[in-house]
């Protein structure tokens, strides 16, 4: 068996210590969709063009070395917010700077040189991969896009070492399959594969394992790993899962409606969260071992609002339990709040950020 | 006596590479007013089996063996006419993938009245109407949202209509096939609140199909969880999640990270299910098993109780060796 005796919190004890900078830097991050640009009647009440605001005054590191998890609903900007710091996709305002360069001063062939460093691993891997290229045409087009350099010896050396590197082995029989020879856990290797061959150093895994059986995930994230020890890789790794991310992070970031709103170490957001969105996720994720509780926690209310209309003051208090419970108060609906440091590593955005009163009427 | 009592079912299919033994010799059963978890992973013949109760089945499949017992009345050998009168009214489906399960060119009401008139004759359609209307608020939906078309409706509240919907005949037993997956993990609890509410409320008997082994967790009763086709465990949800005694079981759950237990990290279980157009001869999950011994290669263990209606289907059971 290959049990990891070693917990994930000496792991960050580890990379604590040797604190190697930052990889990346947004500050003050705005990504805005326009919609229906061209028809005049798409105007809304207050004469402006409707705008979908998925990312919303983001400022946030990534840390040299680390994983990061960036948690949140559908729709809560998580994957527009990885796409724009890899410059996938624009931003409307605000900076992004890798190793301390800002993107959006580079040009057009800076980014193209960049981009190698910084790669994306898709959520489906039964998408991605093109059915008419083959395994080994599937990992020399990056190398022929950004290493023009090599000779085709040399490509042909590092494609069957990444193959062997993510498990796709014997190499020279697996670089001639096609994606559909291979099965789902095979195919999301060899994504990983073409995303590693140019040895990246900043990583956005959107969802890798989210279409993966759950007995296959844990060998993918095992890779992942693998692939990170004694390197400076660090990964922004978006899931839907708080307890995956939980268990793969250093830090969990955690989005509502485009805004940060709570961020610190894995251990802090799940077991000492102070936002009381995060509470709310935490209290959903079913005791697989213990005896359930007749009272689920917070089960939010309703559905997240529309990007296109946020609600004002804290874009959460629509829904938010604790709002509630400290009847209405008037700085919720009117003040945004701000994301301070609530305890060592570990910043939440809410007026009222705290940690939940056990024992009290909430959570019996 | 139990309610549902399937004995002995396969399901096959047949296809060009040759017949798929999607489901094989499977047991189960249900008492009135249970709900029955049935998990595993793609391809293990979950939704088959379920399927097949209400003859649901695609037109390549077929049920070599077994018997499928619903109120003492062996569903496999009715005709179509005579399962027309089962579905809906006595078995009614939740079908996965609520965004495209509805017609988009139908508003909502007319969808759910139609069931309503074409099985219940006798009703008329303004008590139809009524009957839907109450239903929809007892899912969460304002009655006036009748009138509306099912791309005005977000996920959730689609899948609460078709929640609603499989329950407007009265059926004695819901299949709910995977009716969580593609949500948002809020609107998970939602619906699963919601489900366990009806469940009492209308004191339904249940089956739900899931992949993911925590859903099935805090709602089901019981719990079967499959494997290449066959039942490998079946027992009572709490027994089954705290004292698992199938090696495959117990894996899947060392496959799930629970942040209420220690911070280990997941193991996975290598290598890939056996193919089901060339069954092993065997125990199906002795390739990746690591309890395995010599026997599991030659006898396709049988699902034994173990005691306190906890069934496992391993041949180191049946040896009277604790395999956990």
């Amino acid at each position: 068996m290959n049990l990891e005796k070693k917990t994930m919190g000496e792991k960050v004890q580890e990379q604590r210590s040797a604190d190697r900078g930052k990889t990346i830097e947004v500050n003050d991050l705005y990504v805005t969709y326009n919609v229906r640009k061209k028809r005049k009647k798409a105007k809304n009440q207050a004469g402006d063009e409707e705008c979908v605001h998925a990312v919303n005054g983001v400022t946030m590191d990534i840390r040299t070395g680390e994983i990061l998890a960036v948690v949140g609903e559908s729709g809560c900007g998580k994957t527009t917010l990885g796409k724009a710091i890899l410059n996938i996709i624009r931003s409307s305002s605000g900076t992004i700077k890798y190793h301390g360069q800002d993107l959006s001063k580079l040009s057009g062939s800076q980014i193209q040189s960049l981009r190698q460093k910084m790669q994306l691993i898709f959520q489906d891997p039964y998408e991605s991969l093109d059915p008419r290229q083959s395994v080994y045409k599937a990992l020399e087009e990056p190398l022929d896009i950004h290493r023009k350099d090599m000779s085709p010896e040399q490509k042909k050396e590092r494609i069957y070492k990444y193959l062997e590197a993510v498990g796709l082995h014997p190499a020279e029989t697996m670089a001639q399959r096609y994606p559909h020879h291979l099965s789902g856990g095979q195919r999301q290797r060899l994504s990983i594969a073409a995303t590693m061959i140019l040895e990246p150093d900043f990583v956005v895994a959107d969802e890798p394992v989210s279409m993966l059986d759950v007995s296959i995930r844990a060998e993918i994230l095992k890779l992942m790993l693998d692939l990170q020890k004694g390197t400076d890789l660090t990964y922004m790794f978006i899931t839907h899962d708080l307890s995956l991310a939980w268990l793969i992070a250093d830090r969990i970031a955690v989005f509502y409606l485009g805004k940060l709103v709570e961020i610190g170490q894995a251990d802090d957001v799940v077991h000492r969260c102070m936002h009381p969105y995060s509470q709310a996720l935490v209290s959903v994720i079913p005791k697989i071992r213990e005896e359930a509780d007749e009272d689920k926690g917070h089960v939010l209310r309703g559905e997240t609002p529309s990007p296109m209309s946020i609600p004002s003051g804290c874009c959460f208090h629509t829904r938010c339990w604790l709002y509630q419970e400290k009847g209405c108060p008037e700085v919720c609906r009117q003040k945004e709040p701000a994301l301070v440091t609530v305890g060592g590593d570990h910043q939440a955005a809410c007026h009222f950020a705290g940690p939940e009163e056990k024992g009290g009427d909430l959570h019996g | 006596m139990n309610m549902l009592e399937i004995k002995d079912l396969s399901v096959h299919f047949k296809s060009r590479a040759g017949t798929v033994h999607a489901v094989e010799g499977v047991n189960l059963w249900l008492e009135k007013g249970e709900l029955l978890g049935v998990a595993g992973e793609s391809g293990c013949g979950k939704t088959t089996t379920t399927l097949a109760i209400p003859g649901l089945l695609p037109q390549n499949a077929f049920i070599p063996r077994g018997q499928i017992l619903f109120n003492g009345e062996d569903l496999v050998k009715k005709t179509e006419k005579e399962m027309e009168k089962v579905r809906w009214k006595q078995i009614s489906v939740i079908f996965q993938g609520a965004m495209n399960a509805l017609n988009p060119l139908q508003t909502v009401g007319k969808q759910m009245i139609e069931p309503i008139l074409l099985h219940e004759p006798h009703v008329s359609k303004k008590e139809a109407e009524e009957r839907v209307k109450e239903l929809l608020e007892q899912v969460g939906i304002e009655k006036n949202r009748f009138t509306n078309y099912p791309h005005e409706f977000s996920g959730g509240m689609r899948q609460r209509v078709m929640i609603a919907m499989s329950l407007v005949c009265d059926p004695e037993l819901v299949i709910a096939d995977e009716p969580v997956t593609a949500l948002d993990v809020m609107i998970q609890a939602q619906i699963l609140e919601l489900l366990k509410k009806l469940v009492k409320k209308y004191s339904l008997s249940m089956i739900m199909i899931s992949h993911d082994l925590s859903v099935l967790c805090e709602l089901c009763d019981k719990i079967a969880i499959m494997y290449a086709g066959r039942v490998v465990e079946y027992g009572y949800a709490r027994e089954v999640f705290t004292h698992p005694k199938h090696p495959y079981t117990v894996k899947l759950l060392h496959s799930l990270p629970d942040i209420y237990g220690e911070k280990v990290f997941i193991n996975g279980i290598p290598g890939y299910p056996p193919s089901l157009i060339t069954p092993p001869a065997g125990c199906p999950f002795c390739e990746r098993c690591t309890e395995r011994i010599p026997e599991c290669g030659s006898r396709v263990p049988e699902l034994v109780d173990l005691g306190g209606g906890h069934y496992a289907a391993c041949c180191r059971q049946t040896e009277g060796r604790a395999v956990v």
